[in-house]
């Protein structure tokens, strides 16, 4: 190989490394948003509930309804269920957002979970105080997972609960969310 | 000849080291989705469109800067409305250990701990006294944590515990904005403290966000020490929801300087009593603390509540 030829070809390897390098930094990152209302009635979103069985109006809530519980047993838990998203990528970040907006939401501790693969493992996102948290959507948290947390070679989300403190003197609500995984 | 090759190897070599690294230490963090798909950069100054009050509605047509002269603590050094607000949602950036011990009044309900956490590796300790109750909270570098509640022989069990490098930064401009819908969205970041009662104080991003979105409702007053630490002050009034739902209508921040650390809060009501507060009575950073760990044996006798496997009906 001639010393031209070998340059023109190590500049090649270059160029296209560097258009590797350019390419993964510019590649979109998937989001997918899923809405998911307490009690809802839209197709392929579901609720399910372990206490929470009181059930609340009021204009301040989203579609001017909610779900509400004593925080006192932390082993009740208010379900969201959505359609699944799944990727073979080797991160996967998840937000939970939620609507918070009644005097009755109060629980210092409400913590907000998501399964991420298919072991039906469920993982914290996040902690928000509902008594002092503002009036509006809260994005609890997003939490990164990386590929440690894959089963099967995959992250699969399609299920998000929220559950009590433990502290029988406040009461956790349960309104709308938002669960947004993004890879 | 064999220079000339050595040259353009080095070269070429250095542009592709400058572009992995720019890879690498790049701050930018991609938006997510559609419209938002362009690159912000972390520490984005605050939009004025993305300063709101409660009711979705844009605040007046002024920046937060724009509004409040820089408050001079010292010769040298001066702290705007803007760069205190933003300390105190992203005080974990700010120090990787604490250990102290806090104490916190909500109208008559007073929650005292003892902690010490490592944000570094997700290990936590806290035993806290709520009403008439003692519980424990430990999280685990392996993502583990187990709240313990004493009085009841129960432990709750979870997945999740998250460290420093997965409390992901949240660009400034995004941390407040205004939903489909028009409602304000306040954005969290993750908790590293894994301590959950003095996460009040060393990660306030809830009183932040609740009172103190709203610029005209607060003033940085003055300076003072607390603990040791140098601190300013912030006085303010509330919200019409924090004056409804809390009971609370001025209030006082003291907030340190170097973290953006709740050191201590007053709520005060309408006649100016004081209904809620929180203050640390220790606290100190970056000690390397001995933070106990989760022993099973403690706790022989008592029932685990597995909430990564929670109960359905």
């Amino acid at each position: 190989m001639t010393t031209k030829k070998f340059v023109s070809v190590l500049s090649a390897c270059c160029s296209i490394l560097m258009y590797s390098i350019t390419a993964i930094q510019v590649s979109a990152v998937t989001s997918t948003p899923r809405f998911i209302d307490n009690d809802t009635n839209v197709s392929g979103y579901s609720n399910s509930r372990y206490g929470f069985s009181e059930y609340m109006s009021s204009s301040s809530l989203y579609y001017s309804d909610a779900r509400i519980q004593n925080s006192g047993n932390s082993s009740y838990s208010y379900h969201y269920h959505f359609p699944t998203v799944s990727t073979t990528k080797d991160n996967i970040s998840v937000e939970i957002k939620a609507y918070l907006n009644h005097s009755r939401f109060t629980d210092p501790q409400a913590t907000y979970y998501a399964s991420v693969n298919v072991d039906d493992v469920y993982y914290k996102i996040g902690t928000i105080n509902q008594n002092s948290a503002n009036a509006g959507w809260n994005y609890v948290n997003t939490r990164s997972f990386n590929k440690n947390y894959k089963i099967q070679g995959a992250f699969v989300v399609n299920e998000a609960y929220v559950c009590p403190s433990g502290n029988s003197r406040y009461e956790t609500g349960a309104d709308a969310v938002y669960v947004t995984p993004s890879y | 000849m064999n220079k000339r090759i050595l040259a353009s190897i080095v070269s070429l070599s250095a542009v592709c080291a400058v572009g992995v690294g720019l890879v690498c230490v790049s701050p930018w963090k991609s938006s997510t989705s559609g419209e938002n798909a362009q690159k912000e950069p972390l520490n984005a100054p605050l939009s004025t469109e993305n300063l709101l009050d409660i009711s979705g509605r844009l605040a007046d047509n002024e920046s937060m800067e724009d509004k409040s002269a820089a408050y001079s603590l010292n010769d040298d050094e001066e702290i705007t409305k803007k760069s205190i607000f933003f300390k105190m949602l992203n005080t974990i950036d700010y120090f990787n250990t604490a250990e102290g011990s806090i104490e916190i009044c909500n109208e008559g309900d007073i929650r005292t701990s003892e902690f010490a956490c490592n944000l570094l590796t997700a290990d936590a300790y806290e035993y806290s006294i709520w009403g008439d109750e003692i519980y424990e909270d430990y999280s685990s570098s392996n993502g583990e944590f187990y709240k313990v509640l004493k009085e009841r022989k129960l432990i709750n069990k979870g997945l999740g515990a998250c460290n420093i490098e997965e409390a992901v930064p949240i660009p400034d401009s995004e941390r407040i904005t205004v939903a489909e819908d028009g409602i304000n969205c306040y954005a969290y970041r993750a908790d590293p403290i894994n301590a959950p009662t003095a996460r009040e104080g060393l990660q306030p991003q809830e009183l932040t966000f609740n009172f103190m979105t709203v610029e005209d409702n607060w003033d940085i007053t003055g300076e003072t020490t607390f603990l040791d630490r140098d601190c300013v002050v912030i006085e303010g009034h509330t919200n019409d929801y924090a004056e409804e739902k809390l009971g609370v209508y001025t209030f006082e921040f003291t907030v340190d300087k170097e973290t953006g650390v709740l050191m201590k809060y007053d709520g005060f009501d309408a006649d100016g009593n004081i209904v809620s507060y929180s203050r640390f009575t220790e606290l100190t950073f970056n000690s390397n603390p001995e933070i106990k760990k989760f022993n099973q044996n403690e706790y022989a006798d008592f029932e685990i509540n597995d909430q990564s496997h929670p109960k359905h009906e």
